[in-house]
């Protein structure tokens, strides 16, 4: 398992083969290809979380879909988006990410954002296609105002040793397939709930 | 008098009053642009002032007569004008706004019209889609009548309702062109101007005489029969053909299989078991097989026909085909019309349908000549836009890529919505092996779930592209 280079990123990236890297659009290839990693931008959809009547969210529970515990909100590039203390929001890459299946990757948030109290991370899996869910929460203690259209995470890729794998978006249970907005959390389709649910009912 | 000047005007006063209270409600509400409440806060608010000052002091005078102003007002009022604006207002907002094409509209009447304008979007329930003007024309009546001056939102809104359920269809998108068609035949009094070009002088038209019964020993000559068919089927004909070119020269096979989607969601399983596809005319619209045909004149008159893969040429002759082969027998009905007083009857016939259409394609160079011109070039579906469509269907969709992007460049949109089409029709089978998730038990629902994501990104990105890197 090693790190993609610069140039091979880029090789990738210009590459006609089918099942390459893809990332789109670029805005601006100098400045978002480093000499490891990839720097996307923040998108223009949003997912907020909201209090509700109900006390909680129950995975077990299909009463009261996830969601209803979220709004959706739009910005436009330059548009002022804010972030309050421990206030959770999904949002999204701006650009659409397709992996090949010899490539895994790791996101971080960019090491100014994080120095404001902004963490994120994540891994997607080889094949991956879809815009990247970025789940920000603000740790510090001030709002913060977020921009679409900044620079605000960064993506590493590795190479996988071993034979071909089937592509993450070929597999039919894969939840998040090719998504182009903030995904919410997709918890309730786990197979795990079904099993809990049969095995071990509450009242037995 | 039943009731007292005083009562009728306590009683509109009241409404009046009302209408504010649910002017302050709506004001606090947050709508996709910063316009709408201004204009609510500024411009309503400006109008029921002066109207609850106008019957104030009509209240306050010791006339017996409303005065001007206030049966102006009242008139307004009855009407229901400023009622269906806050109609209108009230059923916007974020959440039923469909961002994405709405972009493509705004940039697309931006280019054709003069005037400045909103565009309010309203949700319904039922699949209808409707696009008007709801607020220019009541601004300038105010503005010439009561002297009403001071209004800040000096743009024209317009009122697009769609199916609720269909907000983030793309495939479907074609129908919204149509509808921006009559948006724009209304703005520009299209079909009054193709409608001057009959020849009123031709056996095709003078022979529609045989069809109508002047009542009461009136005389039916050519002014009258001039008359009449501005008033019905010719002139709404033509209205409903002017927006199909529109659409066909805007968005092209888009708009055509959009159409086919539309009109099979609204056949009923026996007809279509029959070869009983609905074919008829009406008072408002002429049949099917003559739209489809026109339609298909449209793509091959723009030379875009031949370009389409086999597959999609194919589509469309079916579909021609389908509707022109109907069973369907055509309802025959009569109705009456008023004009100037007389009361004339309208039998509807074979013959005269046939004569319609006949005047019709008598017009048709000329419809699709105007057509063009009020578009501008800029705006014309052409070749390269097909060319496009199908190398981001087959180099992006196909590989479950957006296709908001061609060697680094923005799409252009026209171009997107047409390769979602080209997709469906020409990958199904790939995307079906690529993505599990799409296994057919959804029937294409999944299917179409995907391919509009794509385009709905790609709609959203290839814009900020195109202006990052204009």
């Amino acid at each position: 398992m090693s790190i993609i280079s610069k140039e091979k990123i880029n090789n990738l990236l210009t590459s006609k083969a089918e099942n390459s890297l893809t990332i789109t659009p670029i805005l601006d290839n100098e400045k978002q290809i480093g000499e490891s990693t990839i720097d996307l931008r923040l998108g223009t959809k949003f997912e907020v979380d909201m209090r509700t009547r109900k006390p909680f969210f129950d995975p077990l529970s299909d009463r009261r879909p996830i969601e209803t515990f979220f709004q959706d909100t739009y910005r436009n590039f330059g548009e002022k988006f804010i972030l309050y203390p421990q206030q959770l929001v999904l949002a999204s890459t701006f650009e659409y990410v397709k992996l090949p299946d010899n490539l895994f990757g790791i996101i971080f948030t960019r090491s100014s954002w994080n120095r404001l109290g902004l963490n994120i991370s994540s891994v997607l899996q080889s094949g991956y296609a879809g815009v990247i869910n970025l789940e920000l929460v603000n740790n510090s203690s001030n709002p913060i105002a977020l921009y679409p259209g900044l620079r605000i995470v960064q993506l590493i890729l590795f190479s996988v040793d071993g034979e071909e794998r089937e592509a993450y978006f070929s597999d039919s249970i894969s939840k998040y397939v090719a998504n182009s907005d903030p995904k919410l959390s997709s918890i309730s389709e786990d197979e795990d709930l079904q099993m809990l649910k049969n095995k071990f009912p509450i009242n037995s | 008098m039943i009731i007292s000047k005083e009562e009728y005007l306590n009683n509109l006063l009241d409404s009046f009053c009302k209408y504010e209270e649910k002017l302050n409600i709506l004001s606090n509400k947050a709508y996709p642009s910063d316009i709408v409440k201004k204009f609510i806060e500024n411009d309503l608010k400006m109008i029921i002032t002066e109207f609850k000052k106008i019957a104030h002091n009509d209240l306050k005078n010791n006339d017996d007569f409303f005065s001007d102003k206030t049966i102006l007002a009242n008139n307004i009022w009855d009407q229901g004008h400023l009622q269906r604006i806050a109609k209108a207002v009230a059923n916007t907002d974020f959440k039923s706004h469909p961002l994405e094409i709405m972009n493509v509209f705004r940039d697309l009447i931006k280019d054709i019209e003069k005037n400045d304008f909103e565009i309010l979007t309203i949700p319904r329930e039922e699949m209808n889609f409707s696009f008007s003007e709801i607020w220019f024309k009541l601004k300038m009546f105010l503005e010439k009548e009561l002297n009403m001056t001071g209004f800040t939102v000096n743009k024209k809104f317009i009122k697009l309702t769609f199916p609720k359920n269909h907000k983030n269809n793309l495939l479907l998108s074609g129908i919204f062109f149509h509808e921006i068609g009559h948006y724009l035949v209304e703005e520009n009094n299209f079909a009054d101007k193709i409608f001057q070009k009959i020849d009123f002088n031709s056996d095709d038209f003078l022979s529609l005489r045989k069809c109508i019964y002047a009542n009461k020993g009136n005389q039916l000559g050519q002014v009258e029969l001039v008359n009449i068919f501005r008033r019905c089927y010719l002139i709404n004909w033509i209205r409903e053909l002017l927006s199909d070119i529109l659409a066909v020269y805007t968005v092209g096979p888009g708009f055509v299989f959009s159409m086919f989607d539309f009109v099979i969601n609204s056949t009923n399983i026996n007809n279509f078991y029959n070869d009983n596809l609905s074919n008829t005319c009406s008072v408002s619209h002429p049949r099917l097989s003559f739209r489809f045909n026109l339609m298909l004149k449209a793509l091959k008159e723009l030379k875009i026909y031949n370009e389409l893969p086999e597959l999609l040429k194919e589509k469309i002759e079916s579909y021609q085909d389908a509707y022109a082969n109907s069973n369907n027998q055509q309802q025959n009905r009569s109705g009456n019309i008023i004009i100037n007083n007389i009361n004339y009857t309208v039998q509807e016939s074979k013959f005269m349908f046939q004569k319609l259409e006949d005047i019709i394609n008598d017009l048709t160079p000329d419809m699709l000549a105007e057509s063009k011109q009020l578009l501008g070039e800029k705006n014309i579906i052409n070749k390269n836009k097909l060319s496009q469509a199908e190398k981001l269907a087959e180099q992006r969709i196909k590989e479950v890529i957006p296709p908001n992007e061609l060697n680094n460049i923005a799409a252009d949109p026209i171009a997107i919505i047409n390769s979602g089409w080209y997709a469906k029709f020409l990958y199904k089978n790939s995307l079906k092996k690529r993505v599990g998730k799409i296994d057919g038990k959804n029937g294409d629902y999944d299917l179409n779930l995907l391919i509009n994501d794509l385009m709905k990104y790609s709609l959203r990105t290839s814009r900020i592209q195109r202006r990052w890197q204009g």
